[in-house]
């Protein structure tokens, strides 16, 4: 196995005894709730309508306590974190009262957000009804962020926002940054831009979208610019000790594993992390659509679902084809992100691969 | 009991883990040390939310004719279905231009005697593409401008099979009428 250190190795080999017992335990520890499908904003790499969907308009709180209300009795509340995503969380006028339902009944929460309504009355409301956690999506700087989100004021908002988190206390909070061509070359002025406004957490994805789009040199990443991303965090990481980096959870990295990010990699959908989608349907995690579905909250109890499906979440012997097959790495893998799967249960992309081929 | 030993083996592995010097999704020394959490203090989730970045696409598909000013059709164009975004003109592709190159390739048909031309692209649902219309065999089916239209879809009318991050298929149909080159 070329680019894996002995140390690594074996390391690597310890963590998949680690993986395969947390199937075996798969504790709920995060439960994502997709409760809306509305955006303020059209982000070139996303699909969010700024519209009200006609085809799933959000989901009632009620609906979603009563998904609550199936785990509560077999889970440690204080232990099982739920997240707001959407579309734009902030949309939704009723989210202090969905979060200090939550809050009440012991569930801490958060959020993801890019930030455009995120302003001082709105965070103390925020805070007031328990949020424990927030990100703020920020990709570079302004004209670069404007870009991808198509919005002129994107920028300006999610930096109002950042700087009014840097404020807060009590409260856990980061920005997260989508790496793509356009912004590849400013990432060492641009962590310079986040110390400066008071960014102390910063996680860095990149995109790889399905079928043509994958090819889209607009959100493509070159290989060498991928690579070029992994050794600017791992040299942020060794170096810079000003902010906390982190490289997304998707994809094994090879020799970059347990140096571009806090864990190893493990895709912990449907082991640890479920979610309920806007329209019902209860899935790993919220990139996971309909090929993967487990069942839907509006007719199934959730808990019962998560005790008795998701079973091709937890064994992924079934990933062992295609590029997968012949790969010596695959134990240490195991498939990839279940979200790189398409309609036939086919890989779509190989981080590995990306990197090393 | 069972789960206890699970985990039990699991704090046992990541011990070893952090004698190795490797941090996992749980470290040894977060496992170590977290105490259980009183029931009045405040809830302690873990630090880190697993998020993700996916893409929708829309197959899009545009089929039409390609004729000249006289309404005869034109065989031997290159018609090439291109992202909004992508940095170039009717003659001119800017950036890495063989990467740039190769994408179009993907998504792109040559036009038939009677002009006729069908081209197909999977890309993000924004609606918007543009047609580039390239002369590519120099004057063997006249000498033709390279035209560069932009194209917009009808995204409420969107047909087909939705699925997973499938979001169906936009169709258009046109005709172009290209310019012989002075």
């Amino acid at each position: 196995m070329r680019h894996l250190s002995l140390r690594k190795r074996v390391a690597l080999e310890l963590f998949r005894g680690v993986r395969h017992n947390d199937a075996k335990i798969h504790e709920l520890r995060t439960l994502f709730w997709e409760c809306t499908l509305r955006c303020n904003m059209h982000c070139r790499h996303c699909g969010s309508d700024c519209k009200v969907s006609s085809v799933t308009p959000d989901m009632p709180a009620e609906v979603f306590f009563k998904a609550i209300d199936d785990i509560t009795p077999h889970v440690d509340p204080h232990k099982t974190f739920i997240i707001f995503t959407g579309g734009e969380a902030l949309l939704r006028n009723d989210i202090e009262y969905v979060g200090l339902e939550l809050y009440r009944r012991g569930f801490p929460w958060g959020m993801v957000s890019n930030g455009y309504l995120l302003d001082a009355d709105r965070l103390e409301r925020l805070q007031q009804s328990g949020i424990h956690s927030i990100s703020i999506s920020l990709d570079g700087f302004e004209d670069d962020h404007n870009w991808i989100r198509q919005h002129d004021y994107g920028f300006q908002r999610a930096v109002e926002a950042i700087q009014l988190l840097a404020k807060a206390e009590d409260l856990i909070w980061d920005v997260v940054t989508c790496v793509n061509p356009r912004n590849y070359a400013s990432l060492e002025r641009f962590i310079d831009f986040l110390v400066s406004i008071g960014v102390k957490r910063w996680r860095v994805f990149t995109i790889f979208p399905m079928g043509r789009a994958a090819q889209n040199p607009d959100l493509q990443l070159t290989q060498e610019q991928f690579r070029g991303t992994l050794d600017f965090i791992r040299r942020c990481r060794q170096e810079d000790g000003r902010i906390h980096v982190n490289y997304a959870c998707e994809g094994f990295l090879g020799d970059y594993e347990g140096e571009v990010r806090d864990g190893l990699f493990h895709c912990r959908a449907g082991v640890e992390v479920a979610s309920v989608l806007c329209d019902g349907s209860i899935s790993g995690c919220t990139s996971i659509r309909s090929n993967f579905n487990q069942g839907n909250i509006y007719h199934d109890n959730l808990w019962d679902v998560w005790q008795t499906k998701f079973q091709k979440y937890r064994d992924r012997g079934w990933t062992r084809k295609g590029q997968c097959e012949s790969c010596k790495l695959f134990r240490y893998c195991e498939g990839s992100g279940m979200h790189l799967y398409d309609e036939n249960e086919n890989l779509l992309f190989c981080h590995y691969n990306r990197l090393y081929q | 009991m069972k789960i206890k030993f699970l985990k039990l083996k699991n704090w046992l592995l990541l011990t070893l883990m952090g004698a190795l010097g490797v941090g996992a999704c749980h470290s040894a020394k977060d496992v170590a040390q977290t105490p259980e959490p009183e029931p009045e203090t405040q809830p302690r989730p873990r630090s880190e939310m697993a998020l993700m970045y996916g893409v929708p696409t829309v197959d899009y598909v545009v089929k039409g004719k390609v004729l000249k000013a006289d309404g005869k059709p034109v065989k031997g164009l290159q018609v090439v279905l291109v992202n909004n975004n992508i940095d170039l003109t009717a003659d001119t592709i800017y950036g890495n231009d063989e990467y740039v190159e190769r994408y179009l390739q993907k998504s792109s048909d040559t036009t038939a005697a009677d002009g006729t031309f069908e081209v197909k692209s999977s890309d993000m649902p924004s609606g918007k593409q543009r047609i580039l219309v390239r002369d590519v065999d120099g004057k063997r089916h006249g000498n033709i401008q390279n035209e560069l239209i932009d194209v917009e879809f009808d995204m409420d009318n969107v047909g087909g099979q939705r699925s997973g991050w499938r979001l169906g298929t936009a169709e258009k149909e046109m005709t172009i009428t290209v310019k012989e080159k002075e």
